[in-house]
């Protein structure tokens, strides 16, 4: 959802901007690179010697595996700062530098880390009078060269990331304003430093300049990838010719893709992939900020000596140049608190990530299949008819939503009872089905005494102030309005509460929450949001906590829904707004697209990009939010996104209806079938989620973090994996019969899961594609778990037998997982009701055994089918051992397929069992 | 694609019991109606229902999905697209997908659907029985009722079709008369114009040669008033020194009148009666004045106009509306000139152009032979003009009950009785308004413009009765959207009413409205068994 444009601002935007072609988004609203001080000054910042220098004789073990140096700054011997070293477990490090006793605090972002990192210890050799080196962990090492100050990475030896190697590291310290008569400082005095003005919108700054920039660099890779949000490529261009990717929350009308330009959530965190390594570089900051990617080539010659020596014992690299990203970070204040993940493999990169911001949870079940939103279902009637329709047309669905005008005037937590008379008995209707609800709940309240929500939070001083200290007022979807400040421990419980059963009234156990326009989006606010000097709780600028605005509002719902259950039921809960963190607690989409091919293409490279930065459960709006897709469009986005993540369909509320009934009787049938499919690989997502709580392996994933070594994976952006078992190939044209498929690994075997046509892996293969399906294969090697009997919603299927799907690779092996458990309490982490098991192949025997002796979960679900891809002959004999029984089930073998089916193996899920093909 | 036999048959038929979890208690016909039965026979293999294979007949409702078709697990749910039949005794059997045995919703009013499952269904077939028998009765006594309106309305359509055809009938009729006797009017008309005009033309004629006259003598009494008065010495001859007195003819208003410039315009130094007759007049009548003069107009002169003016508008009213017409532009002129008279008394009040208009333009009266052939004309005129406008009613008539004779009103014209009428519907913020066969309008109750919703274009109903919805469309257009258009659905009624208007889609209206017309027969007599076998 979003604001809409009036027509006066659209005339006049294209009135001013000649554009060769047609652009939604008024770039005007949003501010350049040249248009914020901070990244002028900071972006044009390239001395030719740093003037920061450590004094290595500072150092002091503050405790095992926290070093810490003093650092200056040669031009201003005045100002000194602490450097802060932190070796961690999983082959992490933590560098902070901040000032030493600075006259304004320097903000240190909270809610963002999991927990406070775990320390290891450190080997600190002093190599000579200018270098230290640290060794920690299995294979991480580090140098630190003291003048100029730098920092070397490596990993297993391998140089991977340096910072300041391009004496870009520049910080700026708060001072007294020139003019003041206590002014100490002798400062420049540039423009912009002590006011700014944006459009109509004067900011202030009252506390003059504080940015921070740093270059971090990639040494001997050429692709880097996340950064999110951005509607850009997933291996990130360099931004040599256009404005630095910007990390700013905002709420972007329209957004336009393939450029940098700011959305709605913002994750400082950067991965980098070669074929060696894997590495990562997260910049906790929450302040406006902004990135330049550079794709270089290195000299190595008159490169200093540990880089040198680095190259010189390396053979087959050439000495002369090699490829380098350097990046250039630059943020408006706090602190620079750096971490540098060095893998060296994807599933360590994902661990280490995980392990500091946190991994998405085990989402219910429901939550994972599909559902039906639109701006809006007006009335109850409406969601009737709705659920008749999956109903009549047998479309499996478990969610149904509700937009911003289900409430009495927008104040949120209410109902328009003239449209919503009995909103328990119809999530009841709902619920009879096994479905949920959502309803939409945004961080703006309405000005107005009458509204229970407003008046406390009024009285109680509760809304973010200005920087005089009275209420802040903007304006959104209800007219005047003020906004929480979830910065106030008190705020954020009092929020959360206001989602019990109790205190929302009309809502039941049922329902769940959607936090909407949560950048915050401000109608009339500077670039579409919150002024920079407006203060929250601690007296902390919004300049200072900006991104962390929309997490802070998702938090507190999510731990209101799950306080609503006493901690028993999973809640659910969808944000548009988030950083680091927002994925402990949230799903995220990726906003308001667009019917138009180009937003189903960009898509795939927009959710990787969330999706290797820590952000597992993520979805872009089916059909498109804005306009009206076409069928052919709508079924090919069914179909991709029944493959991504979180599956919704949703639409602006100036589209025409499209359940997906009203498009013909074909269209019918293909929608139908794309959502079956999600339903029947729904055992496989849920498993993947599982892991993903477990590792922080996200389910969506590039075809690299399974194929790391396949440079020709380094830069895919129009095919991803589901797990390390699936490929998929959206179909992103309109007109297209065939495809160009590159399917990635020496030496793997791709089985196409509608024909089980074999296909050779590193290589590209033109595949014929018709409206049926888009191409997805599964990898040899891996056994999917899968259910093929149809239900109505997940959660009546969740005892339903199992279908395994074993592709063989060339040695006739393979392996796989499947996670089951009751779908939406969380009795599997306090009761440990689960079933969590391996399923092997190896030597014509399938193994079933459990990964989790010490779980339990009550299930009649059984194996009722297992199709082997790839086996090579028709087996005389399958019998099946399972503690002192056996079998032997039928079986039939297709010969031009080679493909096994074996008919009701019959074993419970879960029990342990072999299966022996003879 | 799979079509290997299943190996091993006889072995499993005994060992698969033993592995067996899902527990499925084999009730072989569960699901199968009673008409299949005879498909579902235990001592032979069975053929799938698409004839696409033939299995054991062990295999039938085993919980495992053998036949494309679903065929063989009509009473489980493990195929994708089986069905499985409800028995539901005392209420009517119902085929429902077998995806819906086993998860834990009940279905079936016998519950049958949930065997395996631990809820406990109810057993609702009797009340549900009652209940729908109950709805039935209810709708079959409306669509009674109804019907027995629609059939008024029928009875009434034809009887107003037949009415509107005899009266098309007669209009046609008539048409036709009129038009021969507008032929005669015409005849008539011409006849009588043809001596009037040339009456009036004569006199026309006359009165302008009169005029040319009396034009010719003012300039010339007014060529030798201006001599005279410019021979200031009276010896017959203007000079250069006479004229150059008269400033207001220097032409240049820059500098002097020169008497070169005065010689310019006599030609000569001096110049007698005649040749100032023939080269100066023209040259100066237009600026000259006289000396000393006051130059404002005298009052007398205007009070002239307008009476004189009035006479003439008074003449021209007896004279009858057709004249009046034909006047009308001169009329105007007239007055335009009246009122510059009025406004800016002229400087030039002596000039011969000026006068010409105030004392003789107007025509004088007819003479009685002219105004009795005028009179006959007229009369001629008005009859003519008076059956050409019958004829036009008439066509117009004619095109309406055509018009209606076209709206597409139903088979049995079950729908006339919405001819030329329209419904509204209130709501919270708007009224709705439909005007049938016609357009449909939303109507903001708190003032403000009247939104066109759509404009009549077709009914839309299935294919089985496209009487059941109806199009407008084409409406005002929504901002960044399509144009509005209204769909209406009927049902049976007792009265004409809308009950529901909704906008489900942005500028898409629905609107759904009882009426008789919409009642069924079928369903009325109560033949009409809705799918279902038995009670």
């Amino acid at each position: 959802m979003s604001r809409i444009l009036s027509l006066v601002t659209l005339i006049v935007f294209f009135g001013i901007l000649n554009l060769p072609f047609s652009e939604n988004v008024d770039r005007n609203n949003f501010k350049t690179c040249e248009q914020s001080a901070f990244c002028r000054r900071q972006r044009k910042y390239k001395p030719e010697v740093s003037p920061y220098e450590v004094d290595l004789n500072s150092m002091i073990t503050v405790q095992v595996g926290h070093t810490q140096f003093v650092l200056l700054n040669t031009h201003k011997s005045h100002v000194k700062f602490r450097l802060d070293v932190y070796t961690l477990e999983h082959n992490s490090l933590r560098v902070k530098i901040n000032e030493v006793n600075p006259i304004r605090k320097r903000y240190e972002v909270e809610h963002s880390l999991v927990t406070e990192p775990k320390l290891v210890n450190v080997n600190l050799t002093r190599l000579d009078e200018n270098l230290i080196e640290g060794t920690f962990g299995k294979s991480a090492k580090f140098i630190l060269n003291a003048k100029p100050f730098r920092l070397d990475l490596f990993t297993n030896g391998i140089f991977v990331m340096s910072m300041n190697s391009k004496n870009m590291f520049n910080f700026e310290h708060y001072r007294t304003k020139p003019g003041t008569n206590e002014g100490t400082d002798n400062e420049e005095n540039e423009e912009g430093m002590w006011e700014e003005t944006f459009k109509s919108h004067k900011d202030p700054k009252p506390y003059g300049p504080s940015s921070i920039g740093v270059d971090i660099n990639f040494l001997n890779f050429e692709n880097v990838y996340g950064i999110p949000e951005h509607a850009d490529a997933f291996s990130l261009r360099s931004t040599h010719d256009t404005d630095p990717y910007r990390l700013f929350n905002v709420d972007v009308f329209e957004y336009d893709i393939q450029n940098p330009m700011a959305l709605y959530g913002s994750v400082p965190y950067m991965l980098a992939h070669n074929e060696h390594a894997t590495v990562g570089f997260f910049w906790l900051n929450a302040a406006e900020g902004w990135i330049d990617v550079n794709n270089d080539k290195l000299t190595v010659q008159g490169f200093f000596s540990t880089v040198a020596n680095f190259f010189s014992t390396k053979p087959g690299v050439d000495k002369n140049e090699v490829p380098e990203v350097t990046t250039h970070w630059m943020f408006e204040s706090g602190i620079f608190d750096g971490f540098f993940f060095m893998g060296p493999t994807p599933r360590d990169i994902f661990k280490q990530y995980t392990s500091i911001t946190g991994s998405v949870p085990l989402p219910p079940l429901w939550s994972i299949a599909y559902h039906q939103c639109r701006w809006n279902y007006n009335d109850e009637d409406d969601v009737r008819s709705v659920l008749n329709g999956f109903e009549k047309y047998f479309i499996p669905l478990d969610v149904i939503w509700l937009d911003i005008e289900h409430t009495n005037g927008k104040r949120y937590l209410t109902w328009d009872t003239g449209k919503f008379p009995n909103p328990e008995k119809m999530q009841d209707d709902v619920a009879h089905y096994g479905r949920k609800m959502v309803t939409i709940s945004d961080p703006h309240i309405k000005k107005d005494d009458g509204y229970h929500v407003y008046a406390v939070a009024k009285s109680k001083g509760y809304f973010v102030k200005t920087k005089e200290g009275a209420d802040y007022e903007g304006s959104c979807w209800p007219g005047a309005s003020m906004w929480l400040d979830y910065f106030n421990p008190d705020v954020f419980k009092w929020y959360s509460e206001l989602y019990s059963l109790t205190n929302y009234k009309g809502s039941t156990k049922n329902l769940f929450i959607w936090n909407d326009m949560n950048e915050p989006s401000v109608f009339n606010g500077p670039e579409i949001t919150f002024p920079k000097d407006i203060v929250h709780h601690g007296g902390w600028e919004d300049r200072d906590v900006h991104n962390l605005y929309g997490m802070l509002q998702h938090m507190s719902t999510f731990q209101g829904l799950y306080n609503r259950s006493n901690g028993h039921i999973r809640p659910f809960v969808l944000t548009r707004s988030f950083f680091a963190g927002s994925q402990r607690t949230a799903a995220v989409w990726t906003g308001d697209n667009k019917a138009e091919w180009s937003y189903l293409k960009i898509a795939t490279p927009m959710l990787l990009s969330l999706s290797v930065t820590g952000f597992g459960f993520i979805g872009a709006d089916v059909g498109g939010f804005f306009s009206n897709p076409d069928a052919k469009l709508l079924v090919r986005w069914y179909q991709t996104a029944a493959y991504q993540p979180f599956y919704r369909e949703h639409a602006h509320i100036d589209t025409a209806r499209r359940e997906p009934w009203l498009f013909g009787n074909e269209n019918t049938r293909l929608i139908r079938k794309a959502i079956e499919q999600r339903y029947q690989y729904l055992p496989y997502w849920y498993t993947l989620f599982y892991r993903q709580e477990k590792q922080g392996i996200p389910p969506m994933l590039p075809l690299w973090a399974n194929f790391p070594k396949d440079k020709k994976t380094f830069k895919i952006e129009d095919s991803f994996m589901v797990g390390n078992g699936l490929l998929i190939y959206p179909i992103t044209d309109a007109d297209i019969n065939q495809v160009a498929v590159y399917f990635p690994g020496e030496n793997t075997i791709w089985y196409d899961v509608r024909t089980y046509i074999k296909f050779e892996g590193a290589t590209t293969s033109l595949v014929p594609v018709d409206m049926q399906s888009i191409p997805v294969y599964q990898l040899g090697g891996v056994i999917i778990p899968q259910r093929f009997r149809r239900r109505r919603a997940s959660m009546l299927a969740i005892h339903d037998p199992i279908t395994l799907v074993v592709a063989l690779d060339r040695n006739r092996e393979a392996r796989g997982e499947l996670y089951l458990d009751d779908g939406h309490t969380y009795d599997y982490r306090q009761k440990r009701q689960l079933i969590y098991r391996r399923f092997t192949f190896r030597n014509n025997v399938l193994y079933s055994k459990t990964l989790d002796s010490t779980s339990k979960f009550e299930t009649d679900a059984w194996i009722e089918r297992i199709i082997i891809l790839g086996y090579p002959k028709n087996p005389t004999k399958i019998t099946i051992n399972s503690g002192d029984k056996q079998a032997v089930p039928l079986h039939r073998y297709h010969d031009e397929s080679q493909t096994l089916t074996i008919r009701r193996p019959g074993p419970s899920v879960a029990s342990d069992w072999t299966l022996t093909i003879a | 694609m799979m079509s290997s036999n299943y190996m091993n048959l006889v072995l499993v038929s005994t060992l698969l019991t033993i592995v067996v979890s899902g527990s499925v208690e084999h009730t072989v016909l569960r699901g199968v109606p009673a008409a299949q039965l005879s498909k579902y026979v235990s001592s032979k293999p069975f053929s799938c229902l698409d004839g696409s294979s033939t299995i054991p007949f062990e295999f039938v409702n085993d919980d495992y999905c053998d036949c494309r078709d679903g065929s063989d697990e009509p009473g489980t749910s493990a195929c994708p697209n089986g069905r499985f039949f409800c028995e539901n005794k005392g209420y009517v059997g119902t085929t429902i997908p077998s995806h819906f045995v086993g998860d834990s919703i009940c279905d079936c009013c016998d519950g049958t659907d949930e065997y395996e499952t631990k809820i406990v269904c109810n057993n609702t077939c009797f009340e549900l029985a009652q209940k729908t028998r109950a709805e039935h009765e209810a709708r079959r006594a409306l669509h009674e009722a109804g019907v027995a309106k629609k059939m008024e309305i029928i009875k009434q359509s034809v009887v107003i079709k037949a009415d509107r055809e005899a009266r098309l009938r007669e209009f046609e009729q008539s048409l036709e008369k009129l038009e021969s006797e507008l032929k005669e009017k015409e005849e008539l008309k011409n006849q009588a114009e043809i001596p009037e005009n040339e009456a009036k033309e004569k006199h026309q004629k006359i009165w302008e040669e009169q005029r040319a006259v009396r034009e010719a003598i003012a300039h010339d009494n007014q060529m030798r008033e201006m001599f005279a008065e410019l021979d200031t010495n009276n010896d017959s001859l203007v000079s250069i020194e006479e004229l150059q007195k008269h400033t207001e003819l220097d032409t240049d208003l820059e500098n002097e009148f020169t008497a070169e410039e005065v010689r310019t315009i006599l030609g000569a130094d001096a110049v007698n009666f005649d040749d100032f007759n023939i080269t100066v007049f023209d040259q100066i009548s237009n600026s000259y004045k006289k000396l000393h003069e006051p130059i404002i107009e005298t009052p007398v002169d205007v009070n002239d106009v307008v009476a004189s003016t009035e006479a003439y508008l008074k003449q021209n009213d007896e004279q009858g509306q057709e004249q009046h017409h034909e006047e009308e532009i001169s009329e105007e002129q007239e007055d335009e000139h009246d009122f510059d008279q009025h406004e800016t008394p002229s400087p030039v009040a002596t000039s011969l152009e000026h006068e010409k208009h105030i004392h003789d333009d107007t025509v004088p009266e007819y003479d009685d032979e002219t105004k009795r052939l005028i009179q006959t004309a007229d009369h001629a005129r008005n009859e003519y003009h008076d059956v050409e406008r019958r004829v036009h009613d008439v066509k117009r008539e004619i095109e309406d009950l055509k018009r209606q004779s076209d709206v597409d009103t139903g088979v049995h014209g079950e729908y006339s009785a919405f001819i030329d009428q329209c419904y509204d519907y209130e709501e919270r913020e708007y009224t709705y308004r439909v005007c049938m066969f016609k357009d449909a309008k939303q109507i903001p109750k708190g003032g403000g413009g009247e939104v066109i919703v759509g404009y009549w274009d077709s009914w839309v109903g299935p294919t089985t009765n496209k009487y059941l919805k109806m199009k407008y469309s084409n409406g005002a257009t929504c901002w960044n959207g399509p144009a509005r258009s209204l769909t209406v659905t009927f049902r049976c009624g007792i009265e004409h009413k809308v009950v529901d208007v909704r906008e489900p889609t942005r500028c898409e209206y629905a609107m759904i409205f009882e009426t008789p017309s919409a009642c069924d027969e079928t369903i009325a007599s109560g033949t009409q068994h809705h799918g279902h076998e038995e009670f």
